[in-house]
């Protein structure tokens, strides 16, 4: 009976020539927010390329200046790279968060964030160049065609396209009773011709991801974020073609049916996510960074009007190992090392504040996380955006990783110079090694 | 037609459902209107504590050299106008935070989404938000069972057998739709207005009659066309149907679409490339921290040609401050060239953008209500442009104070106090009247208008026609 049944709808279908468009349109959609995604993955992965071209042959000209005995450029006689402050001035060393394969499929929040960060001892995760590319806002504003968006948004429409007239036909010419008599189960009769569009759907989504997948030449190193992302597609379309199926069920006619159906999108789909963004905006509003600010600029600049030995005991109270080293106890010139070692005492203020700004956003994080429950296409599209690396929490794990790689930078410069550390080529080699 | 108008308004009201969902609609846009001027008008507040509290820094400054009061700089932060809790734009997009300071040009940074996770594509609960996407999802449900009530009773073909004239019946229907969406339209306006009545301008007076009249017209190409499609059309579900596609068309793929079209069309540089670009060319000019800079000397030479002296040291005036000055104004120069270059291509993305929409009236109606709301990019490049003005003028007078104020060549120990600090003007930025920008907006209303037209004129002919769907 299920065959017949999947028969007669595929037939019901063809006939149906705006479902077919439907379709069509679909999958036309789909390779179209695939191709962004392509773009988009292929013009980061480029960039970071040219930017770690660029940094080593930067590190190349450095480790020839080490060769040659030379310790800086020649019109500016202060730098000397033997001196660790200067070595790790000229480091080249990049926080870069590459982009993951599947955002071909998931852009998600990638737009809105850096995804390279240049770290030297006197970088903030928050410096005025952690900003996205240069870009058109306003398209930025109206969000990209990626294919998770396809799936969130545009997968229950062509859903409802499909389904709009099952049963709903039947009740607006009156022979749905008649159906009733005839069959001994006809709301079987009505979830097995609805899930031939479900199977269908799915077998779409299949085809373009494995398909596509194949011809543009994906290459995953790990299949499991594909894998999770294909299920929790499946398991979005089930949610709702559940639902849509119970509005077949309750609803007296085929215009009853598209109105509930078109209400329950925008419910799901609008209402319901713009809602929650509106309370995280109004719980944790965003403050222009008041503290951070007046951290980076006024307290810095009184940590400037500090004397050289206050200097020193603020950082021997941060780095407590330094008291062990020659320096300390005999300082050849006190004013230049606390003066190459300032930015780590002004490291230890900023991370105060913008530890703060993370604390925030984890909070706003957490509360949409709390609406997952009622805000299932909010739930899905995290899903898909975490699969791909593109979601708030990769990004804040992205100022993290540039904040350590700081700290590090910032550990060794201190234990460096207070060690009397003279930087050769090994060193310098040493110091790439330790913060790539 | 009166009359016709009065029976409709009346069978309306009496659909339950649809009457239910009127009710909750509009407590809903006053719900809205009323948090959104709330929420927009604490971030006024904020903004305005912040701007205070770091022109407090500034004005605290004691006793510091003018040139490294440049590096401490002073910022600019992004303004919020009243009528952004009508629609929020591009502003949360944007960043919102721009560092003022000496030799550089920083980005405006700390967007609201770089702080906030994704919870929505389409962006805050705001009136525009639901004046865009639900009002007019339910005035083509209303102008459907509007019509299809008529069709399915056989009422029109009555009326038209009764010699009623089709056409004046259609636009009876037409009309009292649209009278219902002005009537929710000027809901959320009169509430906005209402709240905010001593802090609006007459250019935001403007502007909102400006959001107002977008609206409507939009609305009330989606009523004509709902009606008329489901007249044309066998079934009033195809015509729904017909009109509910167009409409996922006009607000879910052709906005994109055609912005990434045009993005394709005029490409952006990276910001990689940029900086890189302009690295290599400010490297050309004179280096205002770098004593060894050999492209000084053509500076120093004219200077102690000017003042008739053999060393700087005999300067009367302090050279490093001239070079400073001078070095800021070639960077100036790069900036304007490359920075000149992107929000050119910026401004061919929105016009190529404008001609896509003619087929598409919500682009048009968007690019409206973003505008006349002031949180457009015209604005965001307008407030840049305004606080890079600014930031040259501030740090000339920085680098004048260093180089006339009373030091001499080499003297960087030498200090202003605070009475100069405090001369220093702050940013007034004032944005720009509505009529200023309107040019900008031709294209969008020209669209609107097409539209309009066109229906009008499908809808007229509707009487010359026996072999109608009713």
């Amino acid at each position: 009976m299920t065959t017949q049944i999947f028969y007669f709808e595929a037939k019901h279908l063809v006939r149906n020539y705006y479902k077919v468009i439907a379709l069509i349109l679909f999958v036309l959609i789909s390779l179209y927010s695939i191709h962004y995604g392509y773009n988009l993955y292929h013009t980061r992965l480029n960039e970071i390329k040219k930017i770690v071209t660029e940094s080593e042959n930067n590190r190349n000209k450095i480790i020839k200046w080490f060769d040659e005995g030379i310790k800086g450029p020649e019109d500016r006689p202060w730098i000397d790279i033997t001196n660790p402050f200067w070595a790790l001035w000229n480091s080249n060393v990049y926080a870069l968060n590459e982009p993951s394969a599947l955002m071909f499929f998931s852009v998600g929040q990638a737009e809105n964030f850096p995804y390279y960060k240049k770290i030297t001892v006197w970088a903030t995760p928050y410096d005025a160049d952690m900003v996205n590319e240069i870009t058109n806002y306003e398209r930025l504003a109206l969000g990209s065609i990626d294919f998770s968006f396809v799936i969130i948004y545009l997968l229950p429409i062509l859903l409802l396209m499909l389904l709009h007239n099952i049963g709903g036909y039947e009740k607006d010419n009156r022979f749905y009773n008649l159906i009733k008599i005839q069959n001994y189960n006809h709301k079987k009769l009505l979830f097995l011709r609805s899930l031939f569009y479900l199977l269908l759907i799915n077998l779409t989504v299949l085809f373009i991801v494995f398909g596509v997948g194949l011809f543009i030449g994906v290459t995953f190193d790990n299949l499991t974020p594909l894998l999770s992302f294909l299920i929790y597609t499946v398991l979005y379309s089930v949610f709702w073609f559940i639902l849509f199926f119970l509005i077949i069920l309750i609803s007296k006619s085929s215009s009853q049916q598209i109105i509930r159906m078109v209400v329950m999108w925008l419910l799901l789909c609008l209402i319901i996510p713009s809602t929650v963004s509106y309370y995280i905006g109004n719980k944790h509003p965003f403050d222009y960074m008041s503290d951070f600010i007046e951290t980076d600029r006024k307290k810095l600049n009184d940590l400037y009007e500090i004397e050289p030995d206050s200097i020193k005991k603020l950082l021997v109270s941060i780095y407590p190992q330094i008291q062990n080293f020659p320096a300390y106890n005999n300082p050849q010139n006190l004013s230049e090392l606390t003066g190459f070692s300032f930015r780590a005492v002004a490291n230890e203020l900023l991370k105060e504040s913008y530890d703060k700004i993370i604390d925030v956003q984890l909070k706003r994080n957490y509360l949409a996380q709390n609406s997952y429950l009622f805000n299932p296409t909010a739930f899905f599209s995290n899903r898909f955006y975490s699969f791909s690396k593109t979601d708030f929490l990769s990004q804040i794990n992205f100022q993290k990783e540039i904040a350590n790689k700081i700290d590090k930078m910032i550990l060794i410069l201190v234990e460096d110079l207070w060690n009397e550390q003279k930087v050769n080529k090994e060193k310098y080699s040493n110091y790439i090694n330790q913060l790539k | 037609m009166k009359s016709f108008m009065i029976i409709e308004l009346k069978r309306l009201i009496r659909e339950k459902y649809l009457f239910s969902f009127l009710i909750v609609f509009i407590v809903s846009l006053l719900i809205t209107s009323y948090f959104s001027v709330i929420q927009t008008n604490q971030k006024i507040l904020n903004r305005e504590l912040i701007t205070e509290k770091v022109r407090k820094e500034w004005e605290e400054l004691d006793n510091m050299n003018p040139h490294t009061a440049a590096h401490f700089g002073t910022y600019a932060f992004k303004p919020i106008t009243v009528l952004s809790a009508f629609d929020e734009g591009i502003n949360a997009y944007t960043g919102n935070v721009l560092r003022l300071e000496g030799h550089i040009q920083h980005d405006i940074v700390h967007s609201e989404l770089s702080h906030f996770p994704l919870i929505s594509y389409f962006g805050k609960t705001t009136p525009s938000f639901l004046l865009q996407y639900i009002l007019s999802i339910f005035i083509i449900f209303i102008a459907f069972v509007t019509i299809n009530g008529d069709k399915e009773s056989g009422r029109l073909k009555l009326y038209v057998v009764q010699g009623a004239e089709l056409s004046k019946i259609l636009i009876s229907n037409v009309l009292t739709v649209w009278f219902i969406s002005i009537l929710l339209t000027l809901t959320t306006f009169s509430t906005q207005i209402f709240i905010n009545i001593k802090y609006l301008t007459q250019d935001d007076l403007l502007r909102s009659f400006v959001l107002l009249l977008s609206y409507s017209v939009y609305y009330l190409i989606l009523i004509l066309l709902t009606i008329y499609s489901s007249v044309v059309l066998k079934s009033a579900v195809k015509g729904l149907t017909l009109v509910l596609s167009l409409w996922f068309l006009w607000v879910i793929f052709l906005p994109r679409i055609s912005s990434n079209i045009s993005d394709s069309i005029y490409n952006l540089p990276t910001r990689n490339e940029l900086i890189k670009t302009m690295k290599a060319e400010r490297e050309k000019g004179v280096d205002g921290h770098n004593p060894f800079d050999k492209k000084r000397d053509e500076l120093k030479d004219s200077l102690l040609r000017k003042y008739n002296v053999n060393t700087i040291e005999e300067l009367p005036i302090n050279f490093d401050g001239v070079v400073m000055q001078a070095d800021e104004e070639f960077g100036n120069m790069v900036w304007d060239k490359h920075y000149g270059n992107v929000n050119n291509t910026l401004i061919s993305q929105r016009k190529a953008n404008q001609y896509f929409n003619i087929v598409n009236p919500f682009s048009s109606l968007r690019n409206l209500s973003i505008g006349a709301a002031g949180t457009d990019l015209l604005h965001h490049l307008h407030f840049l442009k305004n606080a890079e003005e600014y930031r040259r003028v501030f740090i000339k007078r920085l680098n004048d104070e260093l180089a006339y104020g009373g030091s001499k060549t080499g003297e960087w120990d030498w200090k202003s106090d605070n009475k100069f600090f405090k001369s220093v003007e702050d940013l007034k930025y004032e944005q720009p009247t509505f009529s200023s920008f309107l040019s900008y907006y031709l294209l969008d209303v020209f669209s609107l208008i097409i539209w309009v037209a066109i229906l009008l004129f499908l809808a007229s002919s509707l009487k010359n026609k026996r072999n109608l769907a009713i």
